[in-house]
């Protein structure tokens, strides 16, 4: 028996409409499964990672136990630490150190018949007044003095010459 | 003309019905779905981001742990060397007494030995002045002035001044020496430390050839007190 349609044609929904709610309708079936499957998604990801925080907790809570019963070693650390930063401290500051190394190391190094009378050391510079007996000795030393290369500059302030003493020059000199 | 405009109103009727309600479902849902984005994934964000912190105290924790297992042997030697260079309070009579005995060593009359500053007022490092005279042979002197630079408590020569005389060189020099209070509290069990770099073990290191001083606190033990012997009856 074939099948007529009784209702007026007019009161049937339009074709655009028909297929502007299918392409809706799909979205939806889409959007829900997509849902579904973000909502199942984060309820897995939120366990596993609430699983995996209380481990760490509690393994955390053994070490923090473990560093405890270290502490007297980790006092001893921050001790040498703190003493280390100090020590740095003064390492770096300027000091007489390096002119008496020097001064040694000259006067170890005088020829004969020449002497140190006095010298003055202080940071970045040393005064010093040697004597010599006689010109072959003030030669001499001027020679050591600069072949030595302990000092990168040297003045001569003055020399004196006594009939009785010799010779005395007085130097300042300057490690750079 | 009033059929046609009923005819109409009931077409519109229903192409809103065949439209809106599959609209309304979808409205729902993204509804739901901003529902999930904001509290859901906003509940996983943060757990996550608590393991995060987590993982990263606890690797801390592991390398800080190790540091401290490893070096527990060295930190002892190193922190009495290191507590000796700098020491907790005025160093004044060790140093008195280091400066009077290198002098001994290196055949030099230690004759004077005056000592200024200490205060326990400032904090940080404090300083020392120490300023010494002494007498003797050049070589000894310069042995002497040797021993100056290489002796703890850490002190650094600031000053020194020599002349020849008839008898020998006399000298006056003037040195300086530290200290500084301990440090009073550990830092959190959290923060990291970090091992003694192979520059902090030279320089340690080095501090043991030093010479150090030959007495230390030594503590008077409380006692007494004493019956009295009676004098007129032994």
């Amino acid at each position: 028996m074939p099948q007529i349609n009784l209702l007026p044609t007019d009161l049937a929904p339009k074709g655009s409409v028909v297929k502007a709610s299918g392409v809706v309708r799909k979205l939806t079936t889409v959007g829900v499964i997509l849902f579904i499957l973000s909502l199942g998604a984060s309820i897995i990801l939120f366990l596993v990672f609430s699983n995996q925080l209380k481990d760490s907790s509690l393994r955390k809570v053994e070490l923090e136990q473990s560093i405890k019963a270290l502490q007297a070693t980790e006092q001893r650390l921050m001790l040498i630490k703190d003493r280390l930063f100090l020590i740095k401290d003064v390492m770096g500051r300027e000091t007489a150190t390096d002119e008496l190394s020097a001064i040694s190391t000259l006067i170890s190094n005088l020829p004969e018949r020449v002497t140190i009378k006095d010298a003055q050391l202080q940071k970045n510079t040393t005064s010093a007044t040697l004597a010599a007996q006689d010109s072959l000795a003030l030669t001499q030393m001027m020679s050591s003095i600069v072949s030595l290369g302990t000092y990168d500059q040297v003045d001569l302030l003055s020399i004196r010459f006594s009939p009785t003493t010799g010779f005395s020059a007085d130097f300042e000199l300057a490690i750079q | 003309m009033k059929i046609l405009e009923s005819a109409g109103r009931r077409a519109l009727g229903t192409n809103l019905r065949a439209l809106g309600i599959p609209l309304i479902f979808l409205g729902v849902l993204v509804i739901l779905i901003a529902f999930v984005v904001n509290t859901g994934f906003k509940q996983v964000s943060e757990v996550r981001s608590k393991l995060m912190e987590s993982k990263r105290q606890e690797s801390i924790l592991t390398s800080k742990l190790e540091t401290l297992q490893q070096g527990a042997e060295s930190y002892q030697a190193f922190s009495d060397l290191s507590a000796v260079a700098i020491p907790e309070k005025s160093p004044a009579a060790i140093v008195s007494s280091q400066v009077k005995s290198l002098g001994a060593l290196a055949g030099v009359i230690v004759t004077k030995v005056s000592i200024q500053g200490g205060g326990n007022t400032e904090v940080g490092l404090k300083e020392l002045g120490v300023e010494i005279s002494a007498q003797g042979e050049l070589t000894n002197m310069l042995s002497y002035f040797d021993s100056l630079r290489s002796f703890l408590p850490l002190t650094e020569v600031n000053d020194v001044s020599f002349s020849q005389g008839e008898t020998g060189v006399s000298t006056q020099a003037k040195i300086t020496s530290f200290f500084a209070p301990f440090p009073e509290s550990l830092p959190s069990l959290t923060s990291p430390i970090s091992d003694l770099t192979v520059e902090e073990k030279e320089i340690l290191g080095n501090f043991a050839s030093f010479a150090q001083p030959t007495f230390t606190h030594a503590g008077v033990s409380v006692g007494g007190p004493y019956d009295r012997a009676d004098l007129f009856n032994f």
